[in-house]
Formats: C-alpha cells, structure tokens, sequence
C-alpha cells in the first residue's frame, strides 16, 4: 500500500476534502419529455442520467408476471466515454449485470410495489463519467427520476460509499480512493426510518470497525437525502407555476402593475390611515427638534479651494484713527441732519477713491410706524477703489448705513480707515466698493437697483455714475460702540435666502483665527450639547434662525444682495457679553482678512451649501437632513388623498336602485367644488388688494392713522372670510351630498400639499411652519366631526393665528417675553410690516399668505360648514 | 348643444382677452414651458423685422418657424392676439365635430355588435350608452380651452397654438372621411414640424376602414389607395414646400426649420428630454445618440399601428401623445393637445390604475417647474439638475398615463371579447395582468 496518502497528518483528503464531508451534488429533475420519470445527477465528477418508464403492462415473457406486485426493471450502463480510457462496453458484461441486479433489490425495497400489481416499472441508468461510487450514484438519480415520474416510494432511497482508512471512516470516495485499496462499503438508505435497502462490501475490514464505517455511510446518506429533497422542493416550486393559468411576474414596475400587491398596499393605507398619520406627525416634529441636537447635525468646513489654503497676514493697523473718523462723521451728521455727503465725498476722495453720489426717493404706501417714515429722500455715496491687478470684471462690496441718532458711526469710520488702508495694498484683484447708504434697506435697494439696471418697485433714483465689474460677495457691517464684546452674524435675507454657507464659514474661521469672540442670533456657542441646557441652548438657537428666515425679511442689510446672485451677510457689533472686549483694530484685521480670502475667489461662491439651517456657528444641518422633517408632514397629506380618493372611486354598497344611486353620485362634479375654490380666492384677493387700496376711505371715515388703517382693514377682512360657507351655500342651489366635500377635500389637500411643497423648497422655515399647523387641520377635518370645538381648533390653527403665536415665542425665544398687549401690538406691527416689505422690496410672504394659504385654509373651513 | 359651445367659447375667450391686458403676459411668455425655440413669440416678431428689412429671416439663428407662418403673420401681426384666439376656437371646435362624429360611430358600431349578439352576456356594463356621451364632445372643447397649459400658450402668442388647429382640422377630416382634405392638412403640419407625419398611419387605417378596404397587403384596393393618399400627400406637401421656396426665394428655411427640429442645437432648458441630455454629452457620441433619440418619436408608430389596427382614432390619441412628449422641444401646448382627448376615453376609467398617482404627479410638477427655475436661475441656489429632474418625473407621469389609458383600452377590447369576469380553468376568479 505504497504511494498515495488518502489521509493527510492534518485531516486532509486527496481532494482537499474533510473525512466526513461529502462532494457536490446537483441534480435536476425531468430532463426527458417522452419518459415518464428522468433525472439528471452530479455527485463531484461522477454524473449519472436515470429514466423512469412506467409502471406499464409487462413486456415479454409473461411468466416474470407478478399478481401482486409489480417488477422492477433495471439496467446499469456506462457511457463509452465515461472513463479515463475510452473503450466500448458491451451490454451486459458481469460488472453490470451486477450492478443491475443491486439496483434492482435495492429498489424493490423502497418502491411501494404493492400498488402495481401485474405490471412493470423500467429503470434505465447510464453513468456519463465516472469517478468513483457509481453505485450510490446511480441510486442517488434513479430516486429522483422514480420521484419523477409520481410512483409512490417508502421514502427517498439515498445511497454513499465509505472507506476506511487509519482508523477512520471516508464518506463518498472518489475514484482515487477507490482505487487506491480502500476497503469500500456501499449502502443504500431509507433515510427516514433508517432502513437499510442495500449494504455491499467487497474488501477484508476488522469487524470491529463495522460499527462505525455503517454509522459513517448513514450520517453521509442522511447527508444525501438533504440535498434530494431541496431538489424536488425547488422542481415542485417551480414546476407547478408553469401550469398556473395567470403568471405575475416581478418587474421593476411590479407596484404600478400588479394590481393584487398594489391592492394590498392601498388597503393597508386607507385602513391604517389614521395611525400612520399620527405616527408622520410625530416622527416629522421629533425629526426636526432632532435636528438641533449636536451629534445629528455636521461641522461647518470651508469647500471652496480658492479661500481654503492660502495663508494671510493681517496687518491693518488703524483701529484708533478709525474711531476718530467716526466721531468726525457723527458730528457731521448731526450737522447737516442727515447724510453728510458733502464731506463724505470729500474724505473719500482724499482716501483715493472713484467717489460718486446716487439720490433717491420713495413714498411708501402708508406711514411706517416703527421708523416713522412716509416720504423718504436719501442719498447714497460709495467710492471705488479700482482693482491695480486685475481687469476689474469683479467687485466686492463693503456696506455700512447711515442712520439717524449715534448708531453706526463707528462702523462709517471703520469703513473709511479700511478703505484708506486698502488702497495702499497692491494685491487687489477685484474692484472694492465701499458704500454708504441712507435710510438703511430703501437705500440699498436703491443703489443695487442702479447698479444693477432694473426697477422692480417702481422707486425713484438717479442712475449711478460709475460701476465696478460684477459684484462676487457683499458684506455689511453694523457697529455702534468703539469697543465690542463679540461679533454677530446674520444670514438672512429676503424671502428667507441665505449666503452660501462659505461665508459663514470664513467669518467664522477668521473669528476663531484672531481670536474674536463670534455668536450667531447673539447666542455664543456652548460646548455642553450632551447637557440639557446645551441641547435647548442650541434649539433656540436654531428656532431663531427658522422664525427669521420664515417671516421672508431681510434681517440686514446684505439682504437684498442676495437677489442679485451676490452672497452677502451682515456683521453687527454686539455689546452683552462684559468679560470680553475687542478693539475696532481687530475687527478690521478680521476684515481684511476676510476681504483678502474673497479676493482671491476664482468663481462666484457655489461649492458649500445654499439651504442650511444653524444650530451653531460651527454646525449646520444641510437641506437633506431637514427635508424629510418637512416630508413626513407632507406625507400626511399625500395619505389622505389617498384614502379620500380610494373612499371616492369605491362603489357605495349597491343598493336595489343601483341606477339611481350612481347617477346622484356623478351629480356633484364641477359647481360644487368651484364655488367655494373661486369665493375663496376672491376673498384671498381681497386681503391682498384692499388693505393698501381702502386706507383713504377708511382713515375718512373712522378715527385711525393709515397704519392702522391698513392693518385693521386686513384683519377684519380676514375675519369677514368666516363667513364665507354660508354665502357659498347660498349661491349654491341643493344640498351638499357625502361626496361633495370629499371631492373638496380632496381638492384641498392636494392644493395644501403642493402648496407647502413650494413653500418649502423656496423658504424652508415658512413651508414647516406652515405644515405643522396646517396639516393637522387638513388631516382632521370633516362635516361630521363636532362643530364647536373643531371650528376653535380650525381658527387657533389659522395662519394669523400662527403668526400671532409665532410673534410670542419669537419674543421667548429672544428672552424678551411681553405681555398679551404688548404682543397685540407687536403683531399689529408684524402685519404692517409684512405688507410693507410686500411692496418695498417685493418679499412674499404676505401675497402668498393672502393670496394662497389663506384661501385653502377657508376651503377647510368651508368643509367644516359644508350642508 | 350649441348654445353650451357658444357659452364656452364666449368664457374661453374672455380669460384670454384678459389676460393679454394683464401684466402677466409678459412673464408668461419668457417662460421656457410654455414657448420653445421653436414657437417663441419674440423670435417670430425679429423674423419679421428682418423680412421688412429685406433680410432673410433665417440669416442669425434666431427665426425658426416656418416661411408660410411668417408670411401670415406678416399680414396679421396687428391682429396677432385674436389670431391664437382664433386659433384655439378653430381647434375646440374642430375636436368637438371630431368627437361628435366619432361617437356616433362608436354606438352604431357597437348596435350592430349588440344586434349581432357578439358581447358576452355579463358585459352590459361595459356597453355605452348615449346618455352618457352626450355631453363628451362638450367636455373636450372645454379641456382644451379651458386647460391651463393651452390659456398659456395662447396667452405667450406661442404658434404652437397654430399647429394645434392645423392638426385638430387634420383629424376633423379624417373622420369625416374627406382624403383629400386629410392629406392636405397632413402635409401642413409635417411641414410645420415634421412629426405629424407619423399620423399618416392612423389615418390610413381610419379611412379605409372607412371605405370598407381591407388591411391586407395582398390586396390590390390596399395599394391602390394607399398609392392614393400617398400621392395626394406628396403632393400637397410638394406644392407647400414650393410654395415657401418661392415666397423665400431661397432654400435657407430647409436646414434653419428641420434642420433645427432634428439636429437640436438649441439646448436652452425645457418640458422635454433633449436638452440636458445633450448638454452632458461628449461631442462625439452625439451624432449616434440624437439619432436614437429622433427615431424614437417614430419608432412606435409600427408597433402601436399593429397593435391598434381597429381603432385607429385610439391610435391617433397615442400618436399625439408619443410625439408630444419626445418631441425636440415640446412646449405645455403640446401636451394640451392630447389631453383634450381624455374626455373621449372616461369609459376607461374603471380600468386605470395609476390615474391618481400620475395626476397628483404631474399636478405637482406643473407647480414646480417655476419654483425650480426661480430656485436655479434667480436664487442661484438649485441647478439644472433640480429643474430636469422634475422634467424627468413630468415625463415618466406623462408615459405612465398614456400607457395607463393604453392598458385600459386593450382590457376593456379583451373583456368585451370573453367576458367582464374571468375565470380561471379551475373556476376561480382570475386577474389580468400586463406584461
């Protein structure tokens, strides 16, 4: 027994399998039409085919007749070219006779004879090639191919060779080992009961290994009969399938096309509606508190290369002489009342400046309370220093306001010490405008409508006298004392438009460079977040910067820059922290700094983020993160159209006049959903024309300044729209029927859906709040529900309802809370405000509330009252 | 029925008339929705200026139009806004005695089935009845004129508008049965946009049903008549072509019109699935890729002619709708056009499946494409990405409805044929289901 090693020291066979692990096997059944049974089989390199005829009447002799059972019928061959040595085998040379003759007992024992009496079943079996235990093989196919053909088996019969060697059992030997002297057993199982059909043994072996070579061919064939019955699992499975009549298949359109799943989802949707609605709910208001929450939300980083690596040494050293021309303007100011252009001009142009001048004038649409104006003339100065390097296509802006009493002169003087310390510097790329403007916002609009050839308010100014090239970045600066504590930056702008959050990243990055104490919404940062107050700290901070951006003012005046593609962000000196103090030196260090980063832009500012919300100076959330806070509100809507539509194209129960029951179901089509979609709308229209329009009328005729005369024209017209189901159910003739105000809802709440959607893609913090408190009502309301309480809630849900809450918690939020009275007044303000920058500076909220959401908040009410 | 039509018309008309004096038209006319390259306006009013100035209005890309609009507008120009109006009223009109026509055959058809006993029993509630059509060509005049999408077309002066009476009096025709008219407005509107032409087959189909011809190319009568209304379309078309090269005095407008519908330089933003396509492409694959691209518009017409060879007028409602949506530059007129049809088809409605989906879909991207383009082009803060990919959802809502109503269609022919409710072979109830 020289030569090979069929065991290896570590457990290895020849073919690099364990003792007991068996080869492949695959089979596939029913590889034949025209038999009755077939099976094709692959134990490793062995592969046999075996067909099934039968059970038939018996062919020849009659005597093999058995009266109680049926014969089997086998016959073994091996394909010429099944072995290493091609040769042609006779048929029925005595290694197959005998081969024949084990299968043939073998399946006489798990065959249930007994049902066929006087007949005969053939078996025919062809080893392909072979390599190793044919036999098991052999019996292993014939299984499948008798399972086949649907005759009736005790069980699988599952056959395996096992050899010994050293002490230890081979399961499933391949032809190496069975050559090699193995003392081989073959045996075929009923798995099940643990029958034994057939055991053959060829070789001497020790009596006392018996025991555990069987044990070993048992587990192996157990092994066996796993894998047969996975094959007529799978062939079943399949099979059967083909002889269904209808055949749904998965494509990727499986949902739009399979009308049994999509029937089963609809289902499951208008069933659980109501849950799922209170669970988006939720889920959307935990998102979004979430959202402010430290470890959701990402570290600001600068993206843009240009501004990213360059190193800069600031050196602007004129803090003090600043200061002193800040107080020199103050008292020119006060001097001439005003904007002291005379000496403006003057003293920018000693500074080397392009200075030039731009008159304006407005009348705004009624008096403005709140900085008591009504004709307004202004001027504009603001000189150019010319780019020396450069072509000058670019420019950038650095703005300060002019303002009536002592604000801002320290931010003029800055402003001009800057301007004087920049013109002496040779690395300009980009022309620098350094502007003045009087009366803050109507000043800027009028100058950035000059520059910039359009007249989108219908303003009166003086076209300007000289240009720089196109306008990459503004900043505006706000500072009222000499010495600050911190620097506070603003971000938003009208209709809630904010910078690229690069800026905020470099004024953020220069702060923490030189050391300059920065908050945002006047909140400095706290590094406590895992804290209670740190988290609410951080709310607030966030809930600040959504109620700014969603009331669509611009909170400075780098806010109408943002129209123009121009990123822009105020500065403001602020004043409430004691312990710090910094010097205007400083702040124009971080100002030079930061000019000479953007000086350096390549591009406009586009590689960071457009839509952001801040929790912190140093965090964001960026637009995918907070979306889906707004999506699982606007889901709710989505399933409720769902439901109402599935409620709407669902046949009421037939009833025996079926006829007649459609035919009122067709009925409530057109007129009784456009009637209270059109007075709505006119009523919207109304809101948004009268105020302004009716203020002479109504200031003649009541005891009211103009103001209020606009503000309380708008609320009582608001109220009057109350009134509105009952005027529309007068103009419509009849009753209201069951699907008439589902057909309205429906409408509503697709309206209100696609609305929000909008609203929140332009002005994210509008849309929220919008949806927070609209969508419950639009989830909720029906005619059946009590009238009382659901018109309270209706009303307290109302959009002015909403801005009268949100002025309050604004005010909270600040840590400035007021009394009702004062809240009163302070929303009596808000609303003239709202129309006022309407018309000033084109900002939308107040048309798309009076003209939009107000409208589909009466269509709800309107639902509410429907008869 | 008149009086209704009249009411409608007056209302119709009245929107548009206000609108054109309200400060909305301006904007409306600069939106890439609802005005292409193509259809413009403004581009209309610089070929003009330059045909007074005695320059070829084709000399500097700006004037794509074809020279018989020109030379009508050259006349009209004063008149332009009652002109479109014109045009929509010609277009209501038109598919209203289109429908009227068409429904009668629907029911004398369907009484011969009925007399012939040829439905199956349990599909009564599939027949139609007269009541329930009566007021179906009403309600396609008013989709079309009432529809948002054709109110802005015809506010933004887009000629457009033009090409929809051309076609509306194309299959207006059709039904009628007149050959020759049918060619000859064939041949207007390809020559006005090359697509129609696919149209060709459905009204081939549609008249020699008509005149009792039968389909099958083994027949002589078959050739004949198509030799027929071949020549009369060749002809017609020729005599058009002629026509504009005389009036032109030059070959210019050839490569300037068609050149332009197939070659697509233009890639300014719009409803269709050209433009940021080829504005992402490398240069070289172009060639390749805008030939698939325009076979595309054809390709469907064989297999849907095929498919739809007994009704072709259904056949017509999926031409419109294949060209409009992969048309080279599409405008919302276009996709106006053949929701008009809807109406015709509301016997359908039992059978759609995705009907509310797709139109909340296409309600929603109506809505956004201004807030998606304001985002991009005024705030700066989207990009085109944002604005094609609500064109991209507009599109597959568009597919999925024509396919929709394409499923509907078959099913109802297949249950009018063996029965409303289907059983399986072992008598359970069976579903259909589209593959």
């Amino acid at each position: 027994m020289a030569g090979l090693e069929l065991l290896s020291d570590q457990g290895y066979r020849l073919d690099g399998r364990k003792a007991t692990e068996l080869r492949k096997v695959q089979a596939r059944m029913g590889v034949f039409a025209q038999a009755d049974g077939s099976a094709y089989l692959e134990q490793g390199n062995t592969k046999a085919l075996a067909v099934v005829y039968g059970p038939h009447e018996i062919r020849g002799a009659r005597s093999r007749i058995r009266h109680d059972r049926a014969v089997i019928n086998c016959q073994y061959s091996m394909a010429t070219f099944s072995t290493a040595e091609r040769k042609r085998r006779p048929h029925g040379d005595r290694k197959s006779t005998e081969m024949s003759l084990h299968l043939k007992q073998t399946f006489e024992a798990a065959v249930m004879t007994q049902l066929y009496p006087r007949s005969q079943i053939d078996i025919y079996v062809k080893i392909l090639q072979s390599d190793g235990g044919n036999y098991s093989v052999c019996v292993n196919a014939a299984t499948l191919a008798v399972i086949d053909a649907g005759i009736p088996m005790r069980d699988y019969v599952c056959a395996c060779t096992v050899g010994f060697v050293d002490e230890t059992p081979l399961a499933d030997l391949c032809y190496a080992e069975e050559s090699g002297g193995v003392s081989s057993l073959a045996l075929a199982l009923l798995p099940r009961g643990g029958q034994i059909a057939l055991l053959q043994m060829d070789a001497r072996l020790h009596q006392d290994h018996l025991e555990s070579l069987i044990e070993a061919a048992m587990t192996a064939c157990k092994g066996v009969s796993k894998v047969l019955d996975e094959v007529v699992d799978v062939t079943l499975e399949t099979g059967s399938s083909v002889s269904k009549l209808y055949v749904t298949t998965d494509n990727n359109m499986g949902l739009l096309s399979d009308p049994n799943r999509r029937r089963a989802l609809i289902s499951l949707l208008t069933r659980l509606n109501a849950p799922i609605c209170v669970v988006c709910y939720m889920a959307g208001v935990a998102w979004f508190m979430g959202l402010a929450f430290e470890p959701f939300t990402l570290r600001t980083y600068m993206s843009e290369n240009a501004m990213g690596s360059t190193m800069v040494e600031e050196r602007f050293p004129a803090g003090e002489r600043a200061l002193a021309t800040g107080r020199e303007f103050s008292a020119h100011k006060k001097k001439a009342g005003g904007m002291p252009v005379d000496w403006l001009v003057k003293t920018m142009q000693a500074r080397g400046l392009e200075v030039f001048a731009q008159r304006f004038s407005r009348t705004l649409p009624f008096p403005d309370e709140n900085k008591e104006r009504y004709l307004v003339k202004g001027t504009n100065v603001y000189g150019i220093l010319r780019a020396p390097r450069a072509p000058r296509t670019e420019a950038l802006v650095l703005s300060a306001p002019c303002t009536p009493g002592d604000n801002n002169n320290q931010a003029v003087g800055l402003l001009l010490g800057l301007a004087q310390y920049f013109r002496n510097q040779v690395y300009w790329a980009k022309d620098i405008i350094f502007l003045v403007n009087e009366h803050d916002l109507i000043g800027m609009q009028a100058w950035l409508e000059g520059y910039h050839h359009t007249n989108t308010t219908g303003m009166d100014w003086s076209p300007l006298q000289g240009r720089g090239g196109s306008i990459q970045a503004a900043l505006s600066l706000e500072l009222s004392s000499d010495v600050i504590t911190s620097l506070d930056l603003v971000l938003e702008g009208l209709n809630g438009q904010l910078p690229n959050l690069d800026l905020a990243n470099l004024f953020y990055a220069f702060c923490q460079k030189i050391g300059v104490l920065c908050t945002i919404q006047g909140k400095l940062q706290r590094n406590d977040w895992d804290s209670v107050s740190g988290y609410s700290h951080s709310v607030q901070t966030m809930m600040l910067m959504v109620m700014k951006q969603a009331s669509g003012r611009p909170w400075g005046d780098h806010g109408l820059f943002l129209r123009y593609h121009i990123e822009a962000a105020t500065i403001k000196g602020i004043n409430s922290f004691r312990q710090y103090k910094t010097d205007t030196t400083t702040i124009g260090r971080l100002l030079e700094g930061m000019y000479r980063k953007l000086n350096n832009l390549l591009e406009r500012l586009h590689q960071s983020y457009f839509f952001y919300l801040m929790p912190s100076l140093s965090h964001f959330v960026s637009i995918g993160y907070y979306m889906p806070a707004f999506g699982l509100l606007a889901v709710i809507l989505l399933l409720r159209a769902l439901d109402l539509w599935v409620q709407l194209a669902t046949p009421p129960p037939r009833t025996e006049d079926g006829v007649a029951d459609t035919e009122q179901m067709s009925s409530p089509g057109v007129l009784s959903v456009l009637t209270p979609l059109v007075i709505s709308h006119l009523t919207g229209v109304a809101l948004y024309m009268l105020p302004i329009g009716f203020q002479e009328v109504a200031v003649e005729h009541f005891p009211v300044s103009e103001t209020e005369a606009v503000v309380l024209t708008a609320i009582a017209i608001y109220t009057a729209g109350l009134a509105l189901p009952h005027n529309t159910h007068r103009l419509l003739s009849g009753e209201g029927t069951e699907q008439g105000w589902k057909v309205l809802k429906l409408v509503a709440v697709l309206y209100l859906a696609v609305l929000l959607g909008c609203t929140a893609l332009i002005n994210f913090s509008l849309g929220f709040i919008l949806a927070l408190t609209l969508v419950p009502v639009a989830a909720f309301v029906t005619p059946h529900v009590p009238k009382v309480l659901s018109a309270f809630i209706l009303v307290i849900l109302s959009p002015a309802c909403t801005l009268l809450f949100s002025v309050f918690f604004f005010q909270e939020l600040q840590e400035m809370p007021v009394s009702f009275i004062d809240g009163w007044m302070l929303f009596l303000s808000v609303i003239s405000q709202g129309i006022l920058d309407h018309s000033l500076y084109g900002s939308l909220v107040y048309p798309l509330i009076a003209l939009l959401v107000y409208p589909c908040w009466l269509l709800f009410w309107n639902i509410l009252f429907w008869k | 029925m008149a009086a209704p039509l009249t009411l409608l018309l007056i209302v119709a008309v009245t929107i548009r008339a206000a609108l054109y004096r309200s400060s909305l038209a301006d904007l409306i006319s600069e939106r890439v929705e609802v005005v292409s390259p193509l259809t413009a306006w403004k581009r209309v009013v610089e070929g003009l200026a330059l045909l007074d100035l005695g320059v070829s209005p084709y000399s500097g890309d700006v004037f794509h139009e074809t020279p018989l609009i020109i030379y009508f507008f050259h006349f009209l120009v004063d008149y332009a806004e009652i002109t479109f109006m014109l045009a929509d009223v010609i277009t209501a009109v038109a598919l209203y005695m289109t429908v009227k026509d068409y429904n009668k055959q629907v029911f004398r058809k369907q009484k011969y089935a009925l007399e012939a006993d040829r439905y199956p029993l349990d599909c009564l509630e599939l027949i139609r009845s007269p009541k329930e059509m009566y007021y179906i060509p009403l309600k396609v005049a008013m989709f079309y004129l009432l529809n948002p999408f054709t109110i802005l077309s015809c506010v933004a002066k887009s000629t457009c508008g033009l090409n929809n009476a051309v076609l509306a009096l194309f299959i207006l025709s059709t039904i009628k049965g007149n050959v020759l008219l049918s060619a000859v407005f064939l041949s207007l509107a390809t020559y006005q946009s090359i697509y129609p032409l696919t149209l060709c087959a459905a009204a081939l189909l549609y008249l020699m049903q008509r005149q009792y011809i039968p389909v099958n190319y083994r027949r002589a009568s078959f050739w004949w008549f198509i030799a027929q209304y071949a020549f009369m379309y060749l002809g017609s078309l020729f005599v058009i072509v002629c026509l504009s090269f005389f009036l032109l005095g030059s070959w210019d407008y050839l490569p300037s019109v068609y050149g332009f519908i197939l070659s697509v330089p233009d890639l300014t933003p719009n409803i269709g699935l050209f433009w940021y396509f080829f504005a992402e492409m490398f240069e070289h694959f172009r060639l390749f890729f805008l030939c698939v691209f325009q076979i595309n518009v054809f390709f469907y017409t064989i297999p849907l002619s095929i498919k739809l060879k007994e009704h072709p007028v259904f056949l017509i409602f999926m031409q419109l709708a294949v060209i409009s949506i992969f048309k080279s530059y599409p405008t919302v007129g276009d996709i106006a056009l053949y929701l008009a049809f809807l109406p015709v088809w509301s016997h359908l409605h039992r059978f759609l499946r995705n009907i509310f989906l797709v139109s909340c879909v296409l309600l929603t991207c109506s809505a956004l494409f201004p807030v998606l383009w304001h985002l991009w082009i005024y705030a700066g803060s989207a990009n085109s990405n944002f604005y094609y990919a609500i064109t991209l959802l507009f599109n597959v809502a568009q597919i999925l409805l024509v396919s929709d109503y394409f499923y509907a269609f078959l099913r109802r022919e297949h249950h009018l044929t063996y029965g409303l409710y289907l059983k399986r072979k072992d008598g359970s109830e069976a579903t259909l289901v589209l593959k």
